[in-house]
């Protein structure tokens, strides 16, 4: 026989009253309040599963409920009834060290191996299933912003643009030809630079023109920015960020309002992650491509040390960076060579 | 109001523990990961019966009864708004104030249905708490109170959020027992006074300094940050550059923001909770401006350093800090209340009802 002290509730009033539950080997439960006596059945009680060391709460059949104390029978008299709950596995490894610590470096690597591989994977395969049409009032949007807001239309030289469009546009195959509109803008406050935005289109800084010695230098830039089309990095971008914004706030969701804050630097680092491994991506995309029209990868490494010049390094360490550190992306062209 | 010499002060308590809750918290974390999120009803359920449970007052614990296969189709819901709205706004930004206006006209219906399905599965002393199903009048104070805030510059503010605590208390009830709400407009005029002189003066001092230029240029450059996945090179225009500038130059910013928001925590819950009755019963809350600063700005600062492992351990402190600063005084026991007649509440809006509470946290 085992005898737990509770608070009872009828159901009907808020009235509480304090009594002993005794459960019997047999099966009998009787409930003792000030002398008198209720007569119940193992079967007749519903055990809430347990979370933490919350009071235990035997629900009656008759709408009556016990809120159980502490006490060192407690499991031994849950164990009696009939109805148990599967969440009391839980339970079990919430409150058990080892398995805490277990269930700790299980989560630490699924988190680790869900952003370097799973959602990556997942926004590639998904991102080639949707139309690029879909892109395509984001990138014009974009586009409108930079042709009226930040830049103006570029100063060079009819001939020069349609010399640099030839050379570029007459390396594309059919495919990457249909989806790229190339650009050309005076971008002051861009200094030497490239831009791939959403829908395919490919904008070029007068600086960055001028900047080059070559024009292989600057088709090995456009190669680059091919790729991120090509290879829908777009979409990808979009997808991966919802879906890291989806995690990060079920985790931290309710925390608080003011607890967002505390989420935005793990979503910063994780964004500028996946934003380094597109660039990768398109380095090597350029690398490719270029050997494949017989053109030396160096032009492209040649123009990175240039910018890298004019534009005095890099400047963030290197889990905030949105690119990867531009000595590391001339040494892996050199070996893509 | 009531003879005051003749109640019991009941206090509220929280008995939860950083080290236990953490224990919920990190299953929690990798079951909700391996399931691709779908474990979000169970967590959630786990996780407020461990708080509610663990919340005493007059030392009988609190109850959360919902079941986590009701919450599922609304979180599955949820879902569907959450990435159509993320979506859609990336590829189709005229979808914007459209989903915003399809969600202002269901909110009313969402608000009632969330708080009739919260009030319905909150328990004390197994007698249930209740919410009224009052669509209209959460149309005015969500809807059609706040359309004047245009005409009156932000001034009725205060008044509609009187409106809005006024409305909640006052549909809810705990058994046959219906809350009331004794405060005035008054009372939330003088918790914002101050801060709307702040606000009149910061924004007299923006259009001196002809800051609004200056500011759209900054959310432009923001805005082209986030789109510039395909730059060439890394530049000072570069997320990562501007994230860091900002956050050194703005951690003032931060820490003024933090304290506004706990001086209105603590002033608004104190006077709202004053002023609430249940059958005679009042309440006393003591919460301190001071005291939620430092702990709103302390949890932000752990939370970061501890990439969010000591997440637990904050919510923890801040509802053991809540509940100690409330209590109930009691006109005698809390013995009397009669279980209402009327409280089953139809599962189709518990659902949809929690997907409301599911895009608050979003």
């Amino acid at each position: 026989m085992i005898k737990l002290p509770a608070y009872r509730y009828d159901g009907t009033t808020s009235n509480r009253q304090e009594v002993e539950i005794c459960l019997f080997d047999s099966g009998e439960v009787d409930i003792l309040i000030d002398g008198e006596k209720l007569r119940y059945k193992v079967d007749d009680i519903t055990s809430t599963p347990k979370v933490g060391r919350i009071r235990a709460r035997f629900a009656f059949s008759d709408g009556s409920v016990c809120e159980v104390m502490e006490h060192p029978e407690l499991d031994a008299a849950i164990q009696m009834l009939p109805h148990q709950s599967r969440q009391n596995k839980i339970h079990g490894i919430e409150n058990h060290l080892g398995a805490i610590a277990v269930v700790f470096v299980m989560t630490i690597v699924l988190m680790f191996v869900v952003v370097q591989y799973g959602i990556p994977a997942a926004a590639k395969q998904v991102a080639f299933m949707i139309p690029v049409e879909m892109e395509q009032s984001m990138g014009e949007s974009t586009m409108e912003v930079f042709e009226k807001h930040l830049c103006e239309p570029s100063k060079l030289s009819d001939k020069r643009q349609t010399q640099l469009r030839k050379k570029f546009i007459g390396s594309l195959d059919e495919e990457m030809a249909s989806r790229i509109k190339l650009i050309f803008l005076h971008c002051k406050g861009f200094g030497p630079n490239a831009f791939a935005l959403p829908a395919g289109f490919v904008i070029f800084t007068d600086d960055i023109v001028k900047l080059a010695k070559h024009d292989n230098e600057l088709l090995g830039v456009f190669a680059h920015e091919v790729g991120h089309v090509m290879k829908r990095h777009a979409m990808r971008h979009v997808l991966q960020n919802t879906v890291t914004g989806l995690v990060i706030v079920l985790l931290t969701g309710d925390v608080g309002s003011l607890a967002s804050l505390a989420a935005a630097l793990p979503t910063v680092i994780v964004q500028a992650k996946f934003s380094r491994d597109f660039e990768t991506e398109s380095d090597d995309y350029a690398a490719a491509f270029l050997r494949k029209r017989n053109i030396p990868t160096r032009h492209l490494g040649e123009m990175l040390e240039r910018l890298v010049k004019k534009h005095g390094g890099d400047r963030l360490p290197d889990f905030l960076s949105s690119h990867p550190a531009t000595r590391e992306r001339i040494e892996r062209l050199k070996k893509n060579h | 109001m009531n003879d005051t010499t003749n109640t019991n002060k009941l206090p509220f308590e929280f008995t939860g523990k950083a080290g236990e809750y953490f224990g919920i918290w990190i299953v929690n974390v990798l079951l909700t990961v391996v399931t691709l999120t779908l474990y979000t009803p169970w967590a959630k359920v786990r996780t407020r019966r461990y708080f509610y449970g663990n919340t005493l007052l007059d030392n009988s614990a609190f109850d959360y009864t919902a079941e986590p296969w009701a919450l599922l189709k609304g979180y599955l819901v949820a879902l569907g708004f959450f990435i159509l709205y993320y979506m859609g706004t990336n590829f189709y930004p005229l979808l914007l104030p459209i989903l915003m206006l399809v969600f202002l006209m269901a909110m009313p219906w969402l608000v009632v249905r969330s708080m009739m399905f919260n009030a319905f599965h909150s328990v004390y002393r197994n007698m249930r708490f209740s919410f009224k199903k009052n669509y209209g009048g959460a149309a005015a104070v969500f809807i059609g109170w706040p359309l004047l805030m245009p005409l009156t510059l932000g001034l009725i503010f205060p008044f509609i959020q009187f409106k809005q605590k006024k409305f909640f208390v006052e549909n809810s009830s705990f058994g046959q027992s219906e809350f009331k709400f004794h405060a005035t407009p008054g009372g939330f005029y003088k918790v914002y006074w101050l801060i709307m002189l702040f606000v009149v003066l910061g924004v007299i001092g923006m259009i001196a300094a002809i800051a609004i230029p200056a500011y759209h240029n900054y959310v432009e450059q923001a805005r082209m940050g986030q789109m510039m996945y395909g730059r060439f090179i890394n530049a000072a225009d570069d997320p990562g550059i501007m994230m860091l500038s900002m956050a050194i130059s703005q951690i003032a910013t931060l820490l003024f923001y933090i304290g506004i928001f706990a001086y209105i925590q603590a002033r608004v819950g104190n006077l709202v909770w004053n002023n609430v009755e249940l059958a005679s019963n009042r309440f006393e809350s003591k919460l301190r401006a001071r005291d939620l600063f430092w702990i709103f700005f302390s949890n932000i600062f752990m939370i970061v350093i501890s990439f969010g492992l000591l997440i637990p351990w904050a919510r923890v402190r801040m509802a053991k800090y809540r509940a100690s600063k409330l209590s109930m005084l009691a006109v005698g026991d809390l013995n009397g209340f009669i279980k209402s007649e009327q409280d089953q509440v139809g599962a189709t809006g518990d659902q949809v009802g929690e997907m409301f509470d599911m895009d608050i946290g979003l």
